[in-house]
């Protein structure tokens, strides 16, 4: 009896969490850089299995999300600080936690004339933050960054052997999950004055939420139909 | 209680700041010095403090979309040439000091000078720029050179007299700078301090008598972010709806 309940339940708390993600890679359908999040969870079965044991049946269930890494859209800006990468690679970027990295590559200069990300995170070259102070800079394809003519620093782009190992850090950026996966330096083409988009499509996260919102409503059926049985049966066996 | 919900909300909100912001740009297409407004995001996540206790990964909880700022973009508009000799423009980077009529300063990409009433040059809205520059009533031209000299054609006189120097101002971050006015603006801690420097030397622009900045706003990229964020907008929407839905499923599993 209380097996139809739990496996309704869980079903039901899956839909929510893949709506989440499906919400996230909606709200950032325009965000430069964003990577979509693959909901998955572990097997029904073990779940199960494993949940009613557990107190809360939403304790039991682990959920975890992969980052699908494929590139976005190149979208033409013209600013002189935006850069995109052809390739593989991504930018890294010094935070209070440790380096981070991304693929987006709005840059501005703060006012101590470090480049920067919009978040104020440092943009690492090779020889650690880039400072432009006096006139700006502007950054060639080659990713050395010039400031009146002379070459100040080149951009630190990195490339990973196991790139499934990358989840989501706050503020846009991807850190690896336990350090096991080393970056290593690489040298792809710039391209100056693009950026590069999302790489949600709205389709699939369409055809995805219509699914979830479905297969939800299937489950509260299931669940109605339950509810009577049971109602049916307490009905029933009292009348003796 | 349902996060999508709120995430949904987050992204609408996003949206429609971008439209607030292009609605301002398109608006100011023909205005002479006009910079446009830049929205930039990221996504949100918040994670959660036992993160590192876990192997296999619980992920951080998904939180929407964030705004890190909206700021002006100071890329230099298109110079147009009037052949008033009063009109001046910055061909490059570099802003004019002006004084506000508090006395403190402020900073102005050129436009169309005035003369006050007490003879000194200022800028549309009467601004006097710093230095001040006396221009003599009885004056018959005036002559403004790439490097910042002004020159002033007196009668009785074969050659023009020189009447003074302007120095261009640089910021290390222009996006930083605050708006006070229409054209003016005062540096922030973001901005970084104020770099004077000749015309034409520093990276510093020149100046070019005859001529205004005209709105670095493009018609072309504004219609395009308009009509993305429109769409991505409505799918926002949809989400909240979808989200609405089941929530009030939820509210009617007992009948």
């Amino acid at each position: 009896m209380t097996n139809a309940l739990d496996a309704i339940t869980h079903s039901m708390q899956a839909d929510l969490r893949y709506l989440e993600t499906v919400s996230q890679n909606m709200a950032n359908v325009s965000t430069p850089g964003y990577k979509r999040s693959i909901p998955s969870a572990q097997a029904f079965d073990d779940a199960l299995q494993a949940g009613s044991s557990a107190h809360l049946p939403s304790d039991a269930m682990h959920f975890f999300h992969a980052v699908d890494l494929s590139p976005g859209a190149l979208q033409q800006t013209n600013r002189t600080l935006d850069v995109a990468i052809s390739g593989d690679g991504y930018f890294e970027f010094s935070t209070p936690d440790g380096p981070a990295y991304g693929r987006a590559g709005n840059f501005q200069v703060d006012a101590t004339g470090r480049l920067v990300t919009p978040a104020g995170f440092a943009v690492q070259g090779q020889a650690g933050d880039i400072v432009a102070r006096g006139a700006p800079p502007l950054i060639d394809q080659t990713g050395h960054v010039m400031q009146a003519g002379e070459v100040i620093d080149r951009i630190k782009i990195v490339r990973f052997e196991n790139p499934k190992d990358l989840v989501k850090a706050p503020n846009g950026l991807l850190v690896p999950n336990d350090g096991s996966t080393q970056p290593i330096e690489v040298s792809p083409e710039l391209q100056s004055g693009y950026l590069e988009g999302s790489n949600v499509s709205p389709m699939r996260e369409m055809i995805a939420m219509l699914e979830t919102a479905r297969h939800f409503e299937s489950a509260q059926k299931l669940f109605q139909g339950y509810d009577d049985v049971l109602s049916t049966a307490i009905r029933k066996l009292g009348e003796f | 209680m349902n996060d999508s919900l709120y995430i949904a909300a987050t992204g609408m909100q996003a949206q429609q700041t971008t439209i607030d912001t292009v609605a301002a740009n398109l608006a100011n297409v023909n205005t002479p010095g006009f910079k446009k407004g830049r929205v930039s995001f990221h996504e949100m996540i918040e994670t959660g403090a036992d993160l590192a206790a876990t192997t296999s990964a619980l992920p951080a909880a998904s939180m929407g979309i964030a705004i890190d700022a909206v700021g002006k973009d100071f890329t230099p508009g298109q110079l147009q040439q009037t052949g008033r000799q009063l009109d001046l423009a910055i061909s490059g980077d570099g802003f004019l000091e002006v004084t506000l009529a508090d006395g403190s300063r402020a900073y102005s990409r050129g436009g169309t000078l005035q003369i006050t009433k007490d003879s000194y040059l200022a800028d549309a809205h009467g601004q006097v720029l710093k230095p001040a520059i006396y221009v003599p009533s009885n004056t018959q031209s005036i002559k403004i050179t790439n490097d910042g000299k002004i020159f002033v054609q007196l009668p009785n006189q074969a050659q023009p007299t020189e009447m003074g120097q302007i120095e261009l101002v640089q910021f290390q971050n222009p996006s930083g700078l605050r708006q006070v006015g229409s054209g003016t603006y005062q540096p922030t801690e973001d901005s970084g301090e104020a770099v004077y420097g000749k015309p034409g030397t520093l990276g510093l622009g020149t100046l070019v008598q005859g001529s205004i900045e005209s709105s670095n706003v493009s018609l072309v990229d504004e219609m395009v972010t308009l009509m993305t964020a429109q769409r991505a907008y409505e799918l926002s929407s949809k989400v909240a709806q979808t989200a609405d839905e089941l929530m009030s499923l939820t509210n009617n599993l007992r009948r």
